[in-house]
């Protein structure tokens, strides 16, 4: 199959695409980075503190990979990317767009949100795109540690009282629902076209059902219910969302999914994000 | 340093379960019966390891041989 060294050797169409899809992945982690950095204090124990201290180094790390593609391949500036997009412009999974308030919530979204960039991320496992497929194994290796932090404390929590339980089951299911907002359908133009150029080295519909297959596997294991089934001894989501008005570009259904969530990160997380209380002291700014 | 503590019981702790049958030999003593105490240690590029033969505390680089992926998801083992 053909393979494409550089953006410019792709076709309009996918050109964009992957343009947008390395966008989503790279505000997901940015905000996954800021909230895992966010509990490195008050995490139930030190171990946690210095897992969730690690993950955000791990992926700002990640964040600046991806941006450094995007800088390279499309001419975004990683500036402009952080410090000047308008917060609705921000492609993240909703529910990481407000704070993560308890470690239910922060547990929730390490096994089910960091899992589901992961899984995306295994997709463009030998890219004919060649500037992603140079640096996804080492990321992917890195995630591993993510997941099994989030499968471990998601098993812990889930062994306790039946008011941690609730607590557990309540912040998955928001997580999930939100997740498989910003996943999308099964089939849509963007991911069929990016598997049929090789650049995505799986269809979507696959890369939804092993992430399905590894939630449902997780959350049976553990006796927490949270929104997906199994059936004919296959796993699935236990209620369809809506994608008729889903779009592709914002990887968002119009309205949340879930209650409680916006489609707009916080101000105040981009505030803090974005280091604007120093703002005088900025490198690169002008003085 | 503290003094070496008894040698323990492998932990019941499912926060641990999916870092058993680790492979990692110790450092010090060589041993392979080691157990992971946790993904992440002192900076981001190390895991925690604890030799059940020597009882001390060691580090291992994360990508070097030994850190199991059994209990991961498909999409992340080759």
């Amino acid at each position: 199959m053909k393979s494409f060294p550089s953006a410019k050797d792709l076709p309009e169409n996918l050109r964009e695409h992957v343009r947008c899809l390395l966008l989503a992945i790279a505000d997901t982690k940015l905000l996954l980075g800021f909230h895992y950095a966010e509990w490195t204090f008050g995490s139930p124990a030190l171990e946690a503190s210095i897992a969730a201290c690690s993950m955000s180094q791990d992926e700002f790390g990640h964040v600046r990979l991806l941006h450094a593609c995007l800088n390279a391949q499309f001419g975004m500036s990683p500036h402009e990317l952080i410090e000047h997009r308008p917060a609705e412009n921000f492609l993240t999974v909703a529910v990481l767009n407000q704070p993560l308030k308890t470690w239910a919530e922060t547990v929730a979204a390490n096994l089910i949100v960091d899992g589901a960039i992961t899984v995306a991320l295994s997709g463009l496992r030998g890219s004919s795109f060649e500037p992603v497929a140079n640096f996804m194994d080492k990321m992917i290796e890195e995630e591993k540690h993510h997941l099994r932090h989030g499968q471990g404390w998601f098993r812990t929590l889930a062994a306790r009282s039946p008011e941690t339980k609730s607590a557990l089951r309540v912040a998955s299911e928001k997580a999930l629902q939100a997740t498989f907002e910003w996943l999308g359908p099964d089939q849509q133009t963007m991911a069929a076209e990016l598997a049929a150029a090789g650049i995505l080295k799986s269809t979507w519909a696959a890369l939804r059902q092993q992430y399905v297959d590894w939630i449902g596997g997780v959350s049976e294991s553990s006796g927490i219910t949270f929104g997906v089934e199994k059936k004919n001894d296959a796993y699935r989501m236990a209620a369809e969302i809506d994608y008729k008005n889903w779009q592709p570009h914002n990887r968002r259904c119009g309205k949340p999914v879930a209650d409680g969530l916006s489609s707009v990160v916080d101000e105040k997380i981009l505030y803090h994000l974005r280091g604007s209380k120093n703002a005088e002291f900025k490198l690169g700014e002008a003085a | 340093m503290n003094p070496p503590q008894a040698p323990q019981a492998p932990s019941k702790n499912s926060l641990k379960a999916d870092a058993a049958h680790s492979i990692v030999r110790c450092p010090f003593c060589e041993s392979t019966n080691t157990h992971k105490e946790s993904d992440f240690g002192t900076t981001l590029a190390y895991a925690q390891f604890y030799c059940n033969e020597c009882r001390t505390m060691f580090e291992w680089l994360k990508w070097e041989d030994g850190l199991e992926d059994q209990n991961l998801p498909k999409f992340v083992t080759k």
